[in-house]
């Protein structure tokens, strides 16, 4: 086999582009393996825990393209790159198989639709301001994907889109769901009446599942974006889509969820829900310390889980049994499973969760530090347990793999599993660890088989740790339904084929990862919160 | 600032969408039979952007 690594400075590929290119160079005659990427830090280490990396690739920028290949014994190297290059350099739309129609300007395509109520934008940060603004001019409303969109024009949007009635969701606003339509990353879940606004994404997913999965719907969730409700930008949406829901007929109560915002934006946001809105309110401030009260229409939740368990019991009845019966789990049940995980690892005693979805991964820190302490993390709760190098985890470590410095220049690992599934590989061969945890986002956008991306590793893992003495755990939450392109069903099924045990809540994994590693200090601090927590 | 007008009704309306950039979010929302038209705004120069829109109006 022979490495070969061709850049290509300053030519840009979409990452779902790359990913695809990659796949499909793989399965050229000639090949063994190949990534095609961005030049970036995180691929080019990428490239080298593959042995894809070579010289020419090490002096790669990040505006450049790397294509690296590993040609096999007696192929011909130059003659198999030629075949490569040429795919690789082909306009996107022959890369993608038979043409799909696309506009290049954004008045060929709106004439195209007689025009359009919304738009999602999805294009690298820096290009994302100006169609944004020319689409809010025309009276479009934006659902704004992308990332790195400075504060001042996120701003600018919403001061704009505010003025004339129009919703700016986003930047980085990962899931919407308007009328039953899923927008970015979201699942298929049933309509209902709980209209939802929010600024976690993943947040979203979580909580419209597990309602789903009682038989309560969803009106409208509405992802505002996690900088919304910072000091600067000071909750514009977030109350601009209150507003929204109030006046919405199909909405009877609302749910608020987001990471503990800026204390001033936080009363703001609150005094709003007091004057502005008559409905019953659940809010979920992930990492609230403590809140005021509202005559009791405002209950507060300080878990997703926990959310969902309050909306259930406001619907008593078959809500409330299905709760109960499929995701609420008792103290003795939970304990009794933490135990018997326990009893197998040995002197491994560390936590190491992977996780593709911030807002969960976030949930998950804040459930350690109630129950055991803080883990370290790439997007830690306090500064003190930062990684320094988020490609080595520390301890007890909580790594977003969807952060910023893991996706620069590739998919998102919701998309792709190629960073994940090598983290994996890299945390099941530490000795040390005793439990990894594993959340398995499904619906539109998503990879179409997530679980089966990750049980080789997961089976291959489990057997390696044995040889070093003492079980490694793996528990993992799958966040869909039924009805979402990827079956849920499938889902579970190869994770519980590959040892993976599964949770119906990541609150539920995370209590029970603190339980399995923080001993008996989790469990006195878990009876003791199990009603703020998982109640 | 402007005085805010009247909320557009874009809760509870049929959703026609645009889909600028990641075309997996087109084909999420064609899987979800929603109305909607993919951009691509970054992959050819100007006149050639302006032809091909020409020639998509005409096809």
């Amino acid at each position: 086999m022979r490495v070969v690594n061709v850049v290509k400075q300053n030519l840009f590929r979409d990452s779902i582009q790359l990913m695809k290119l990659s796949e499909d160079v793989k399965k050229l005659d000639g090949v063994v393996d190949a990534v095609v990427s961005m030049g970036t830090d995180t691929n080019r280490r990428l490239l080298e825990d593959l042995h894809l990396l070579g010289a020419d690739g090490k002096r790669a920028a990040d505006g450049d393209l790397v294509i690296a290949v590993s040609v096999a014994e007696g192929a011909d190297s130059t003659e198999v790159m030629g075949r490569v290059e040429q795919m690789v350099m082909a306009p996107p739309a022959v890369q993608g198989g038979p043409r799909r129609r696309a506009f290049h300007s954004l008045e060929a395509a709106l004439d195209s639709l007689g025009g359009a109520n919304i738009a999602v934008v999805s294009v690298p940060g820096k290009q994302a301001f100006r169609p944004s603004m020319e689409l809010l001019r025309k009276g479009v409303n934006i659902h704004l994907f992308s990332d790195h969109v400075t504060k001042q024009e996120e701003i600018e949007l919403k001061r704009f889109a505010s003025s004339k009635g129009l919703l700016v969701l986003g930047p980085g606003a990962g899931t919407s769901i308007i009328d039953g339509v899923g927008l970015g990353f979201a699942n298929s879940v049933r309509r209902g009446d709980v209209g939802i606004v929010a600024s976690a994404g993943t947040g979203i997913q979580e909580a419209t599942i597990m309602l789903d999965h009682i038989g309560l719907g969803v009106s409208h969730a509405l992802g505002v974006g996690g900088t919304d409700v910072s000091k600067e930008v000071g909750g514009i949406m977030m109350k601009d889509c209150l507003r929204m829901l109030e006046a919405d007929e199909a909405t009877r109560r609302i749910m608020i969820i987001a990471k503990a915002p800026a204390e001033a934006v936080f009363r703001d946001v609150m005094r709003f829900v007091d004057k502005s809105t008559t409905k019953p309110v659940i809010a979920c401030f992930l990492g609230l310390e403590s809140a005021p009260e509202y005559g009791g229409r405002v209950r507060y939740a300080k878990t997703l889980h926990s959310a969902v368990a309050k909306a259930a019991e406001e619907s008593g009845g078959a809500a409330l049994r299905e709760f109960r019966s499929k995701i609420s789990v008792s103290f003795d049940a939970l304990q009794r499973s933490a135990r018997l995980i326990a009893a197998g690892l040995g002197r491994r005693k560390y936590v190491r969760g992977l996780y593709s979805g911030g807002t969960i991964a976030h949930e998950t820190l804040l459930i350690f530090r109630e129950l055991m302490g803080e883990a370290y993390s790439n997007t830690p709760l306090s500064s003190n347990f930062a990684l320094i190098d988020p490609n080595k985890s520390k301890g007890n470590s909580i790594v977003d793999l969807g952060d910023e410095f893991f996706t620069a220049g590739r998919a998102h690992p919701m998309i792709d599993p190629t960073l994940r599934r090598l983290r994996l590989a890299q945390e099941a061969d530490d000795p040390a660890v005793a439990t990894i945890l594993l959340d398995i986002v499904l619906g539109y956008g998503s990879s179409s088989d997530p679980a089966g991306a990750l049980q080789k590793t997961i089976e291959e893992g489990r057997r390696s740790a044995k040889k070093h003495g003492g079980e490694l755990a793996v528990l993992a939450h799958v966040c869909g339904t039924e009805t979402d392109p990827q079956s849920l069903k499938d889902q579970n099924a190869k994770l519980t084929a590959a040892g993976a045990t599964l949770f119906k809540s990541n609150a539920l994994m995370a209590a029970t990862a603190a339980l399995v590693v923080g001993g008996e200090e989790a469990a006195t601090n878990l009876k003791r919160k199990w009603g703020e927590l998982l109640g | 600032m402007a005085k805010k007008e009247r909320p557009k009704d874009l809760l509870g309306s049929e959703l026609v969408v645009l889909n600028i950039g990641l075309d997996i979010f087109r084909q999420a929302l064609e899987s979800q039979k929603v109305r909607c038209a993919q951009v691509d705004l970054q992959e050819a120069p100007k006149l050639e952007r302006k032809l091909a829109d020409a020639l998509d109006r005409l096809l």
